[in-house]
């Protein structure tokens, strides 16, 4: 099909000029971060003198050392966790069948809707009586609970999509349900389980009220919440604060851009699927 | 040596005895390590230094949580198995540990160590209660200062001199003057950090000035039947929504930090700055000669000085293997050497007859804050009324600022907080 | 759950395939033997997701019956507590704000996102990937990081003034977060800004999957660009804008990051957001029963409006 010219020509300026307005804060803080620290910047303006130090002195006033490790110690755990219990669970919920199936189904679906806010108050009391809270172990189970309802219900979407035939003929064959999954379901099953890791990792990483909550020592939270509480304390330093930002958006957006098709897909066509 | 016997016999069944019964004040045999949360530091740092220093068989581990974190962090470990010994007073989460029995009842201490004379009276007012910790300044003493702070004024004299102002006011006339000169003049009268705290210290600072004291101190420690809503009070209010209404609180208050209020101050943006005394070592730092402290000036230039001061306080946890090592900690606060430290860090020394030598802003704050405490004019500061006063006290200023509430609605405001807490 | 994980509930999870069709003995007995070993793959995340979601979702809403400090004994407080949510002005008001931020979160990113399409659907558009990759990215960034920019960009002498200025609209200047009539609207196009770009990835594909010839018959018989946005890409699209609606409608309800790093809830309680004072009621206050009340009102509010969205976006 055909388009005209001028129409083209609109429709890419108008695409264009959304993505500067999408683009221009971040814009702002690269400008902002590279100018001389505790200087005043107001609006967008090209530093006189290119700073790059900024970004030094943030990573050490914000103990960013600590809290990025922190921040991965955590993702680590939680992202194959969350993805092996969900696999697990999926392929039960739609390949084995259970007795209860479809109660279960919608009680995980359920938990899609549950706030944070619902689950923070007696995470917090409960775990503290069995010494859960201010730990790594505590934050990461309440972090893999809170992303397994999306998992569950991907896995099991994604499997409920493979043809039937492939499992039917693997059975018959006489192999077991652990080597079906294994060898003949998780092999076609990358580009979900990719999508789903790359999914939890960047809510790992950027969970806020959990930490908040559940971390007291300040070298166990992470990097959003040390810049939460780096605002109060450097907030007036704009080029240290953009550094401090550009820091903790940093590893979220390589891993973004890395894996920009399986985010889209994850949270667009997987939320249309079914 | 000397050994009492507490003979206080704890009401009140399921809550822990936090009553000593054998104290002892020489420690110097006990090999001992106690462990302290804090959130303030310095001086807790420096004081723990001096205090190990002296006694070598003492070791105390720190556990530093931020200071928004702490009302929460210190009512869970206080409660829990491994509580530390020793802990930063937060007047908040008393209010839940003090009925619970988590916390030391110190008065055998205070006697054996004669507290009564060592430190001012004020500074343990606030921190006494009763069992219930409804009630301030009565009951039993639950906690020891170990470094004291004041609220007063800030100024500018480089942009005083700018704005044609030719010295410290004396009186509130003169202080309401000086800010219509720095109107005039294009230069902002004051840095406000309306979205913390920095709002609402003018108010208790005009409140100070206004010389309310005793009517304000039974408010805030939870006398029976008092209220907010006196006539200082509303003169405080409405002075603070005169300054609003002709412009000497600049426009972007309201989403100001208190950082960021101390940074415009800082660059000579703005003449006056309210805060405590906490912030002088760095304003020292910054500006060198030109910077003054003066306490909120009053109606008269011979009335008494009322000042709003708040203390760095410790208590012990009831579940304490080594009570007589943290009171040990505890009597060392009010020491000279404690006072040097407590000086060096910017803090006001307990021990207020110890000899001091500070020149300069410190020398300033130092000198306000003893003709205030000479006249027993230390008065608590107001968030400590009730557990979420600070919640009215921060947007109740703001609505002032932003006029959209009134004078008598932010008075009702904050005595409605106090009577659904002290019903 | 809310905090960060997309939510979409419309789906009816896959049914579970029957093996067989019933028959012999035999045969039963091994439906029951998978059907018990299936049990095994789940029991993992049956335990971490009811053991950390679903016992605490339960704790919670027990104690928003008790008046309780967190560390005193609690006594029974019956639904005082609820009363408290709707009669406080504070509480109430709060959940009034977190309605109004769903204007910004959902309708007007819904609207834009809407817009764009009809504007833009390109018919197979190339080049696009670079467009979604800008326009998702807000999507994937902590809202702190996202809330300290937007906190600068909207401060006295700010780019978003500077730019006011540029253009002439001096008069309109102002410091955005601290103006008592401003700062819930300014917070509110933060949101815009995070998820306008949502809505128009999912809208501009959702587009791409409608038959090309329903449009193509609907141009024949006459209808114009309007027309066959209005009864060929609409309806087309009615499944992403019920998720649009869910994911943003739960973002608005529930934000907390956002409120807690540029305004925290000021200037004089324009902007508190429940999520806000449930954390504050909680943690600060040692109000345990009236922060589970306002969280169970919430959690409530979140899973009524989800409801109504499914229902409007159900095929009739």
């Amino acid at each position: 099909m055909r388009q005209d010219v001028p129409v083209s020509v609109l429709r890419h300026g108008v695409l264009a000029l959304i993505a500067v307005l999408v683009l221009f804060p971040f814009l702002g803080i690269v400008l902002a971060a590279l100018h001389p620290t505790g200087s005043a910047v107001g609006g967008l303006s090209v530093p006189q003198q290119w700073s790059w130090e900024n970004f030094r002195l943030a990573w050490e006033a914000g103990r960013f050392d600590q809290l990025t490790r922190s921040g991965f110690v955590i993702a680590v755990c939680v992202v194959p966790l969350t993805v092996c219990f969900a696999t697990l669970a999926g392929y039960a919920l739609s390949i084995l069948g259970v007795w209860g199936g479809r109660v279960l189904s919608l009680g995980f679906v359920l938990g899609l809707t549950l706030p944070v806010e619902l689950l923070v108050i007696a995470l917090y009391l409960n775990l503290r009586e069995v010494g859960l809270t201010n730990t790594y172990t505590g934050v990461v189970l309440a972090e893999v609970a809170l992303f397994l309802p999306f998992g569950v219900y991907w896995m099991q979407s994604h499997f409920a999509g493979v043809p039937r035939e492939l499992v039917e003929a693997a059975r018959v064959d006489g192999a077991r349900d652990s080597v079906v999954l294994a060898r003949v379901l998780l092999p076609i099953s990358w580009p979900a389980v990719t999508t789903l890791s790359v999914l939890v990792f960047m809510w790992s990483w950027n969970q806020f009220l959990l930490i908040l909550v559940m971390m007291q020592t300040p070298a166990l939270r992470t990097a959003p919440t040390g810049l939460g509480l780096f605002v109060g304390q450097y907030g007036t330093d704009i080029p240290l604060l953009s550094a401090a930002s550009l820091i903790v958006i940093a590893p979220i957006v390589v891993v973004y851009l890395a894996f920009q098709r399986s985010f889209v897909n994850g949270i667009t066509r997987g939320a249309v699927k079914g | 040596m000397l050994t009492l016997t507490a003979c206080a016999a704890l009401s009140g069944g399921s809550a822990q005895d936090n009553t000593p019964d054998d104290v002892s004040t020489d420690i110097s045999d006990t090999e001992a390590t106690l462990t302290l949360a804090f959130a303030d530091d310095p001086p807790t740092h420096e004081l723990v230094e001096g205090f190990t220093a002296m006694y070598p068989n003492v070791n105390i581990e720190l556990q530093q949580t931020q200071f928004t974190d702490y009302v929460k962090t210190i009512s869970l470990s206080m409660t829990s198995d491994d509580a530390p010994d020793i802990a930063q007073y937060n007047p908040g989460a008393m209010r839940s540990l003090i009925p619970g029995g988590h916390i030391l009842n110190l008065d055998p201490y205070a006697e054996a160590y004669a507290w009564d004379e060592t430190f001012p009276e004020a500074t343990l007012e606030p921190l006494q209660s009763n069992e219930e910790a409804t009630e301030f300044a009565t009951g039993s003493l639950y906690a020891a200062p170990g470094a004291l702070s004041v609220l007063g004024v800030f100024h500018n004299t480089e942009v005083m001199e700018e704005a044609g102002v030719p010295e410290p006011p004396a009186t509130l006339e003169d202080f309401e003057a000086a800010l219509e000169l720095a109107h005039q003049a294009d230069i902002a009268p004051m840095s406000v950090g309306g979205l913390e705290v920095g709002g609402f210290q003018i108010w208790n600072a005009l409140l100070n000035g206004l010389g309310d004291r005793d009517d304000y101190k039974d408010w805030v420690y939870g006398a029976e039947g008092a209220t907010i809503e006196t006539e200082a009070a509303a003169e405080a209010t409405e002075t603070f929504h005169r300054w609003v209404e002709a412009g000497y609180v600049p426009e972007s208050a309201n989403a100001t930090s208190d950082n960021d209020a101390r940074a415009e101050f800082v660059d000579g943006d703005s003449m006056f700055l309210v805060t405590g005394n906490w912030a002088a070592f760095e304003l020292e730092a910054e500006m060198g000669d030109d910077v003054g402290f003066l306490l909120m000036p009053g109606t008269a230039v011979d009335q008494a000085p009322v000042a709003s001061g708040g203390s760095v306080a410790y208590a012990v946890s009831s579940h304490t293997e080594h009570p007589d090592v943290a009171a040990a900690f505890l009597n060392y606060l009010s020491s000279v050497e404690a006072a040097e430290i407590q000086l060096a860090t910017g803090f006001m020394p307990v021990d207020t007859q110890a000899p001091t030598e500070s020149y300069g802003l410190l020398n300033e704050v130092n000198f306000g804050f003893s003709t205030v405490a000479d006249n027993e004019g230390i008065v608590p500061f107001p968030d400590h009324a009730a557990p979420g006063m600070i919640d009215q006290l921060t947007p109740g200023i703001q609505g002032l600022i932003s006029g959209s509430a009134t004078p008598e609605e932010f008075l009702a405001s904050l005595q409605a907080e106090w009577e659904s807490h002290h019903e | 759950m809310s905090d960060g994980a997309p939510a979409h509930p419309h789906t009816t999870p896959a049914p579970a395939p029957t093996h067989g069709a019933g028959g012999g003995r035999p045969r039963r007995w091994r439906r029951v033997r998978t059907g018990l070993k299936g049990w095994l793959y789940l029991l993992p995340a049956l335990a971490v997701y009811g053991g950390f979601a679903i016992y605490p979702a339960l704790s919670t809403f027990s104690f928003s019956f008790l008046d309780w400090d967190g560390v005193q004994p609690p006594t029974w407080a019956g639904v005082e507590n609820y009363t408290r949510v709707v009669t406080d002005p504070l509480l109430a008001g709060a959940i009034g704000n977190g309605l109004v931020l769903i204007v910004f979160f959902s309708f007007v990113p819904i609207a834009v996102g809407l817009l764009m399409t009809g504007l833009l659907t390109a018919r197979g558009g190339r080049g696009t990937t670079f467009y979604r990759t800008v326009y998702f990215l807000p999507q994937v960034l902590p809202l702190v990081a996202v809330g300290t920019t937007w906190r600068w960009l909207y401060s006295g002498d700010g780019a978003v003034n500077e730019f006011l200025g540029a253009v002439g609209l001096d008069g309109l200047t102002r410091s955005w977060l601290a103006d008592y009539h401003f700062a819930l609207i300014a917070l509110g196009l933060i949101g815009t800004w995070c998820m306008s770009g949502l809505c128009m990835v999912l809208f501009m594909s959702g587009a791409q999957k409608i038959d090309p010839a329903l449009h193509e018959a609907a141009a024949l018989d006459g209808a114009g660009r309007m027309r066959r946005f209005r009864h060929v890409t609409l309806p087309g699209l009615r499944k992403e804008i019920s998720i649009a609606g869910v994911i943003t409608t739960i973002a608005a309800l529930a934000s907390f990051d956002l409120v807690y790093v540029t305004t925290n809830g000021g200037p004089a309680g324009q902007t508190n957001v429940p999520a806000l004072l449930v954390y504050r009621l909680a943690f600060n206050e040692g109000d345990i029963g009236a922060a589970s009340a306002l969280a169970v009102v919430l959690t409530l509010l979140v899973v009524a409006l989800v409801s109504v969205i499914r229902l409007l976006a159900r095929e009739k």
